[in-house]
């Protein structure tokens, strides 16, 4: 037995024992490798892309090539730039990992007239201006002819990357315009023949609004006919501007589309500041208000009703929301509580549409209650502020500054955020549950009959695919007034060019965007990265900064009433002879120590900016130094006692 | 569990017989003083303004490539140069509890090195909110390095009877370790052979490429099995090279 462990113990420490270890670990660690079983032990699960972004890669079946462009070389980089550019390298990594070899990162380091530069230009990406060098930071994704451009990454958008880079690919695949239909009341793609009343008034043809011209440049638009039946699954997003008075029959068709697993974008209003500007004035010169734009029994079925104030939709006012303007020099200044302009505070952070806008304007717009228990998922996308209240449409008809401040005075604001943008996501059930709506035997030519006939036979209950709608109780938001400015042209005449007044068409394309992508584009939200900035030191400079305006304040203060003394006392000098000019000893005696007060603040001003970092700079070279030496110092100390300890005991001995 | 006992007896006195010596607190003086001045001085610590262990970890794979070789090189060169390598297989315990004994010393007293550096954890913790998870990572990914560094050196060791020859060569396997995922060195093998999946066995055979991931927070199987291979294989090289030496 123990000849046999012998004779096996010399084969297996030999070089050939040796050869077979090597090529059975290579093995192993080969059968490994195609697995990934793996733990993200970071908080915020870094290097774990969500489900949306593994489910699109897993369906990849093209070589995807991504190009991160970096110019890392280029030494005016902040530090901000540089650790973001790890995380962005560490994020593809994952991709290339789900990828699993369809897709493939290469880095690029673009500097001037290097081949990386060349390629950074083939693949549309900008340069920044680092102190006149270009800096490239962006990514390009390519599969075939089709190349993605994300440009100017900043760490600002850093929980928004996963998504764009996943929309990337996902685009490089379906290159095909998704098709928009718009149903609305407003001319938004124009008025002529789709607008009779502006004809009548002889007003002729004017251009579709803005917003509508941007998105001709992504999307397939065309507009519904508001008395429509059908709405086919050829449209991929039914958007809905100030539909008001629509007939049943479109409102089934719009209940049909949603159950079919349509994506539904409405721009309600409990009254349109932009269809009240388009009737003819009445008495005095006055328009009135027109009435609310709700859907007739679709927002019940979807679980949503307006706030009401009185018996109507109510128009909400938010007190600290409201937009303001500088009055005139000497008057208050001017206030429009129902013009609502939303920051980042009345935005959902979560979601990928709608949290990065800054600024969004709510024009006489309404909000919405959530009602009864529909199974939906709810999402609130934009909230108002806590100091708002509603007033009736006749409150608001007037957008001008005495009114405003009027309506201000008389408002009663409840401690309550309402919302103003929301998200319905899930199985729907129909507003109809009757089947489709009778027909208006007068109104219908007698061929269609048979139509309608099957069609209310087969009309859905519920959904048969998930549905999503996503709301906001306001329609002027898009309208060019509000959500554009127009720049140059002179007085009266046509502006040279429009640009965005605010984050209006960017919501709206934003969520259009979002809408169009596949459902799992579509589940993925912002990246909640939290930054782990060194907060102490943060706060101290804050602090110091605090300390140093204060401090800089008095002696700039000082030294301006120390100034305008000495420039006083200029002023008293009489001319003498030789056309010098004379002071009486005493004044001379003043103006030397002004003279040498007005040096010493300079002196303190200089002394203080330096003493901004005094403190920062203290902790950093306490900590730096604790952690060079200390433990080595206590290391020594240790190995010296021990030493010490050991001599003695040997002299003991 | 008697190997095991055994192993462990010979861990502790090789353990002991480190801090008896004043090399072992010179070494982790060293690499105290060393770490500590990259992190603050080359990795810009405070400029980064980011509470996290990345200019501190970055720099173990260069210590070590140094220190390790340093620390391990005595390992075996020393008893064969002293004559006691005999004497150690008298004893009752096999090669295989000796090398293994001697490795897990090394080892730990690597970790014991390691474990000194905690100060700048508590630095990282005064001054924001770190990621604990990647940051126990990061030292578990600094702590399989050394290990990696010790086996090899362990093999090197074995080689020669001559301490400094043992300590070239295995730092030259270890650069080769570090760099074998490095950009210029991965763009060198495109241009001599352009096959990516050469550069990516080339890459994968890298510490840098293993190490990183856990310096992010990632503890991947993959990883894991590729530190245990390499000291496996190392250490088993070890027995080999022994094993030829008793019998020559």
């Amino acid at each position: 037995m123990k000849n046999k462990n012998n004779a096996l113990s010399t084969y297996l420490f030999s070089t050939m024992g040796l050869v077979v270890m090597a090529a059975l670990l290579v093995a192993l660690n080969l059968i490994v490798g195609m697995t990934s079983l793996r733990v993200d032990c970071t908080e915020e699960n870094l290097h774990t892309l969500s489900k949306g972004t593994r489910d699109i890669l897993a369906k990849v079946d093209s070589q995807i090539t991504v190009n991160f462009y970096y110019s890392r070389d280029l030494a005016e980089l902040s530090m901000d730039i540089k650790n973001y550019a790890r995380r962005v390298e560490d994020l593809l990594k994952e991709y290339e990992h789900y990828g699993k070899g369809m897709v493939v990162v290469r880095k690029y380091n673009p500097t001037p007239d290097s081949d990386a530069e060349d390629a950074a230009r083939v693949d549309n990406i900008e340069p920044m201006n680092a102190n006149g060098l270009p800096f490239y930071f962006g990514i390009a994704v390519k599969c075939l002819d089709e190349t993605q451009t994300i440009n100017n990454l900043s760490p600002s958008r850093e929980d928004m990357l996963e998504y764009d880079i996943t929309r990337a690919i996902y685009r490089v695949f379906h290159t095909d315009k998704p098709r928009v239909g718009i149903i609305s009341t407003l001319p938004v793609m124009g008025s002529g023949q789709q607008n009779p009343m502006m004809a009548m008034q002889g007003q002729g043809q004017t251009p579709p609004w803005l917003v509508a011209q941007i998105m001709e440049q992504d999307y397939e638009v065309e507009e519904l006919p508001k008395d429509i039946e059908t709405i086919g699954s050829e449209i991929s997003i039914l958007l809905l501007i100030h539909p008001k008075d629509l007939p049943e029959k479109t409102l089934y068709a719009i209940d049909q589309y949603l159950l079919r697993g349509g994506r539904i974008l409405g721009f309600l209003d409990p009254m349109s500041f932009a269809e009240q500007m388009a009737q003819p004035p009445q008495m005095m010169g006055m328009r009135p208000p027109t009435g609310p734009s709700d859907l007739g029994p679709l927002l019940p079925a979807w679980g949503v009703a307006f706030e009401k104030e009185g018996d109507e939709p109510g128009v909400i006012a938010d007190t600290q929301y409201m937009l303001q303007s500088p009055g005139q020099p000497g008057q208050p200044e001017q206030v429009f509580p129902t013009v609502l302009s939303l920051g980042r505070d009345a935005v959902d952070k979560d979601d990928i549409s709608v949290s990065q806008l800054d600024d969004i304007w709510y024009v006489n717009g309404g909000a919405f209650t959530f009602q009864g228990e529909t199974g939906l998922t709810r999402t609130k996308l934009l909230l108002s502020s806590d100091k708002a209240g509603f007033v009736e449409k006749f409150q608001a008809m007037n957008l001008d500054p005495a009114s405003g401040r009027r309506l201000l005075d008389s408002l009663k604001t409840d401690e309550t955020q309402h919302v103003l943008g929301l998200r319905l996501e899930g199985t729907f059930a129909t507003a109809f549950p009757a089947g489709a709506p009778g027909e208006d035997a007068a109104a219908k030519p007698a061929d269609d009959e048979k139509k309608d006939a099957p069609a209310a036979d087969t009309g859905l209950k519920k959904s048969e695919q998930n549905g999503i709608v996503v709301l906001f109780g306001d329609a002027d938001m898009l309208a060019n007034d509000f959500a554009f400015v127009g720049v140059g042209g002179g007085m009266g005449r046509q502006p040279l060019f429009y640009q965005p007044r605010n984050d209006n068409a960017n919501l709206l394309m934003n969520l259009l965007e979002w809408l169009a992508g596949d459902n799992n584009l579509i589940s993925l939200r912002s990246r909640g990265i939290k930054k782990r900035p060194f907060e102490r030191i943060d706060k101290m400079l804050a602090d110091a900064n605090g300390k140093l305006r204060a401090a800089l304040d008095e002696v700039v203060e000082e030294q301006k009433a120390a100034n305008e003394r000495l420039q006083k006392l200029d002023e008293k000098k009489q001319p003498g002879q030789n056309q010098s000019w004379y002071l009486s000893p005493e004044q001379r005696e003043e103006r030397a120590n002004l003279k040498k007060k007005v040096e010493a603040f300079e002196k303190r001003r200089k002394e203080l900016s330096k003493e901004y970092r005094h403190d920062v700079d203290s902790l950093e070279k306490r900590l730096m130094v604790l952690n060079i030496w200390a433990m080595p110092a206590l290391v020594a100390a240790a190995g010296l006692a021990l030493a010490f300890a050991k001599r003695r005991r040997m002299a003991h001995k | 569990m008697r190997s095991c006992r055994n192993t462990w007896t010979l861990t502790k006195r090789e353990l002991a017989s480190y801090f008896a010596s004043p090399v072992a607190y010179v070494f982790i003086i060293i690499f105290l003083l060393l770490s500590g001045s990259f992190t603050f001085m080359l990795g810009q610590f405070f400029p980064r303004g980011e509470s996290s262990l990345a200019p501190f970890l970055m720099w173990h794979p260069w210590l070590y490539l140094f220190l390790v070789p340093a620390a391990g090189m005595r390992l075996w060169a020393e008893e064969r140069r002293s004559g006691t390598f005999e004497l150690l297989f008298t004893m009752p315990i096999s090669p295989t509890q000796a090398i293994l004994g001697k490795f897990l010393a090394g080892w730990l007293f690597l970790g014991i090195a390691l474990l000194l550096t905690t100060p700048i954890v508590g630095t990282v913790e005064y001054l924001g909110a770190p990621d604990w998870g990647v940051m126990r990572c990061g030292y578990l990914g600094s702590f399989l390095t050394a290990g990696t560094f010790l086996a090899i050196t362990s093999m090197t060791s074995a080689m020669t009877r001559n301490q400094v020859i043992s300590f070239i060569v295995s730092v030259v396997i270890c650069l080769l370790l570090i760099l074998a995922g490095w950009p210029p060195i991965t763009n060198l093998i495109l241009e001599w052979a352009p096959w990516n999946w050469l550069v990516e066995a080339a890459s994968g055979f890298s510490v840098m490429t293993h190490f990183d991931n856990l310096q992010r927070g990632l503890i991947d199987v993959r990883d894991l099995l590729y530190f245990a291979s390499v000291m496996v294989f190392a250490l088993f090289g070890t027995g080999v090279i022994l094993k030829s030496r008793r019998s020559a």
